[in-house]
C-alpha cells in the first residue's frame, strides 16, 4: 500500500468508527476480503485495533491519518478547497430540509426520489471538482448514484436509514470529508445551528 | 339528527378530531373560515363497535417486525364494505344542502391527531372539489377507512398510540377558489429571529402542504416594516400590503390562540381565509418554551418526537464505549462515526445542532426521541444517570 491507499483506508475507518470489514469496505471501495486483508495488515503495524472482528483506529493510526490529511491539504490550492466547501454549504440545507420534510410527513416517502433528483443534479459539479482536486474522493459519485437508484427503485430506506448505504449516510461522510479537507473541524461547523 | 356539528357549536378533540377543533378555534377568534360542518367521531366509533374492529386493530401491533400492510388493508376493506348507515347518509345530505356550497372539500379529522402534533399531516385522506352528494358520501367513507392507512398505523406505532383508541371525525367544508394559498409560521420554525415565515403558491395550497411544489418564501418582521422574498418561482406576486395584512391577522390570531402558530391560509379576492391553525410543532422559540417548575429540566430544541427514559451515556468520542440497548446517547455533536450508536440508543441529547442536523435526522430515522441544542448537556448530565428525554417538549428531566 502506498500513502494514498493508506489514507483512503484510514479515512474510511475514521468515518465509520468501530466497524467490521464489510462496512469499512463500503467507504473504502474495495471488496470485503481485500479490505479485511488491508485492515489486518494495519493491525499488525498497531495502526488499527481489532476486537471480535471489528476494527477501530488506534492512537497511532489516528495520528498518522491526521498527518496524512494535513499533508494532502498542504499540496492543494486552499482557495479551491474553500470555494468547494462554500458551494457545498449552499446545497447542504436543501438536502437536510428534504429529509426532514419526508420524516415529518410533509413530503410522501414515495415522492422522496423525485425531490432528491434536482439536489443530486446540483451535487454533480461539486463531486467533479472534488475528484479533480482529491482523487481519493472520486468514489462518492458512484455511491450517491447507487443510493439514488435504490431510492428510485422504491426502497425508502435509501433516503436516510443508517442501516443501509443511504443517500444521507453517504452525504454525512462526504460532508465530513469536506470539513476536514478544508481545514475545518466538526466542532466549529456544528455550532452553527444545523451543522452537527 | 345529532352528531353533525356546526362550526359555532362547542367541540372537543374526542368529538371533532384535531382538524375540526383547529377550525372551531380559528372561527371563535373571528378568523374568516370557509363554511364547514363536521361528521363527529362517534359515528365512526359506532361503526367500529358494530364491526368489532378493536381486536383486529390491536393485532396490528402484535406482529412486530412483520408487514402490517395485509392487516391494515383488511381493516380498511371492512369499513368500506360496511358503508355509511342510512340515517347518517340522509343527515349528511341534508347538512351539505344547508351548507349551500357548490363544491366541498372532505377532510379526515382524527381524534389522535392532537393539535400540537403535526406528525400525522398527510397520513389520512382528504378530498377536494367534490360535487354532488354521492361523491361526498364516498369521501366520508374513505376518510373513515384511512384511519388504518399504512402510514397512520406506522406513526401510531412509533408514537405508542393504541389503534383502538383512535376515532375519525370528518370535516366537510365549502371550497374556496383562491388565487394564492400557503402556510405561515408566526415564528421562524428553525431560528430565533423575530420574523414570520410565509410560504405561498398560486391556487390551492394542497400541493404546497404536501411538498410537491417549490413555493415562494417570504420573511416578514414581526415588528417593523421590513420583508423580503427568500426564494421561489411560484409567481404568487404577493404585494407588500397583502404581506402586512397577513402579518397583522396572523399575529392577532397568535395572541388569541396563545401559541406560536402554523397557519394555512388562502386569498380569495380581497378576503383572507384561514383553513387551519395549530402550534408550531417542529421547534419552540425560547420565549415560549415551558419554563421548568420546581424540578429541574434542561431545555433544547425538540428534534425528534417521543419520550424515552434510560441510562445516560455521556460520550465525547465515538469509539469511547459501545452503548447497551436502551442507553441514552448524550454528546456534544456527531460525525459519521457515531451513526452506529443510533441503532442501540433509546434517545439522543446533543449540545449542538438544530432540527436539520445529522444527529436529528438519524434520530427521526431510527424513531427515537431527540433534544438537541442543549447547552452544556455533557457537563450537566452525569454519565450513567437515568434521564428522561422528551422529544415533544424539547426537555431533559431527571426522574
Amino acid at each position: 500500500m502506498n500513502e494514498t491507499t493508506d489514507l483512503r483506508l484510514l479515512q474510511a475507518l475514521r468515518l465509520r468508527g468501530r466497524s467490521d470489514a464489510s462496512r469499512v469496505a463500503e467507504s473504502y471501495g474495495e471488496d470485503e476480503a481485500a479490505t479485511a486483508d488491508h485492515l489486518n495488515r494495519l493491525a499488525a503495524q498497531a495502526l488499527v485495533d481489532e476486537k471480535n472482528g471489528t476494527f477501530v483506529l488506534s492512537k497511532a493510526g489516528e495520528s498518522l491519518r491526521a498527518r496524512l490529511i494535513a499533508s494532502e491539504r498542504s499540496q492543494l490550492d486552499d482557495s479551491s478547497l474553500q470555494a468547494l466547501y462554500a458551494d457545498f454549504s449552499c446545497v447542504d440545507p436543501a438536502f437536510k430540509r428534504l429529509v426532514a420534510d419526508v420524516q415529518l410527513g410533509q413530503i410522501e416517502r414515495a415522492d422522496a426520489a423525485q425531490h432528491l433528483a434536482p439536489i443530486h443534479q446540483q451535487l454533480q459539479p461539486l463531486l467533479d471538482r472534488a475528484s479533480a482536486l482529491i482523487p481519493r474522493l472520486s468514489l462518492y459519485a458512484s455511491r450517491f448514484q447507487d443510493a439514488l437508484q435504490a431510492l428510485q427503485g422504491g426502497d425508502g430506506r435509501y433516503l436516510a436509514s443508517p442501516l443501509v448505504e443511504s443517500y444521507h449516510s453517504i452525504w454525512f461522510e462526504w460532508h465530513e470529508e469536506l470539513i476536514q479537507t478544508s481545514g475545518r473541524t466538526r466542532a466549529q461547523e456544528s455550532s452553527k445551528a444545523e451543522g452537527g | 339528527m345529532t352528531g353533525i356539528a356546526r362550526i359555532n357549536e362547542p367541540t372537543t378533540l374526542e368529538r371533532g378530531g384535531g382538524k375540526w377543533l383547529g377550525l372551531c378555534r380559528l372561527h371563535a377568534e373571528a378568523a374568516a373560515v370557509p363554511k364547514a360542518l363536521c361528521v363527529e367521531a362517534h359515528h365512526f366509533r359506532e361503526l367500529a363497535q358494530r364491526l368489532q374492529l378493536a381486536e383486529d386493530a390491536d393485532a396490528l401491533d402484535a406482529k412486530e417486525g412483520q408487514s402490517i400492510a395485509p392487516l391494515s388493508a383488511a381493516l380498511r376493506a371492512r369499513i368500506q364494505r360496511a358503508g355509511i348507515p342510512d340515517p347518517l347518509r340522509s343527515a349528511i345530505l341534508t347538512a351539505i344542502r344547508e351548507l349551500g356550497a357548490e363544491r366541498v372539500a372532505v377532510r379526515s379529522s382524527a381524534t389522535a391527531e392532537d393539535l400540537a402534533d403535526a406528525s400525522f399531516a398527510g397520513q389520512y385522506d382528504s378530498f377536494l372539489n367534490l360535487q354532488g352528494g354521492s361523491a361526498v358520501l364516498d369521501a366520508v367513507l374513505a376518510c373513515w377507512a384511512s384511519t388504518f392507512s399504512d402510514r397512520a398505523v406506522a406513526s401510531r406505532q412509533r408514537l405508542g398510540i393504541a389503534h383502538r383508541d383512535v376515532a375519525m371525525a370528518v370535516v366537510i367544508q365549502a371550497m374556496v377558489a383562491p388565487e394564492v394559498s400557503g402556510v405561515a409560521f408566526t415564528h421562524h420554525p428553525l431560528e430565533e429571529r423575530p420574523v414570520l415565515l410565509v410560504e405561498a403558491c398560486t391556487g390551492l395550497g394542497e400541493e404546497l402542504v404536501s411538498g410537491r411544489l417549490d413555493p415562494d418564501r417570504f420573511e416578514i418582521d414581526r415588528e417593523g416594516q421590513h420583508w423580503r422574498q427568500l426564494s421561489g418561482a411560484a409567481g404568487t406576486n404577493l404585494t407588500e400590503s397583502r404581506l402586512f395584512a397577513m402579518r397583522d391577522e396572523f399575529l392577532r390570531l397568535e395572541a388569541q390562540l396563545g401559541f406560536p402558530a402554523d397557519l394555512e391560509w388562502s386569498w380569495c379576492g380581497d378576503q383572507l381565509y384561514l383553513l387551519q391553525g395549530r402550534p408550531i410543532s417542529t421547534s419552540r422559540p425560547a420565549a415560549t418554551r415551558p419554563q421548568p417548575g420546581g424540578d429541574e429540566a434542561l431545555q433544547g430544541t425538540a428534534a425528534s418526537p417521543g419520550v424515552a427514559e434510560g441510562r445516560a451515556r455521556v460520550l465525547l468520542e465515538a469509539d469511547q464505549v459501545e452503548l447497551d440497548p436502551g442507553d441514552v446517547l448524550v454528546t456534544t455533536f456527531t460525525d459519521p462515526a457515531w451513526t452506529r450508536h443510533f441503532t442501540r440508543a433509546s434517545a439522543l441529547v446533543m449540545e449542538h445542532g438544530g432540527l436539520l442536523c445529522h444527529g436529528a435526522i438519524l434520530a427521526r430515522e431510527c424513531g427515537i426521541p431527540a433534544v438537541v441544542g442543549v447547552p452544556r448537556a455533557t457537563s450537566n448530565i452525569d454519565d450513567r444517570r437515568t434521564i428522561r428525554v422528551d422529544g415533544d417538549a424539547g426537555e431533559v428531566r431527571f426522574p
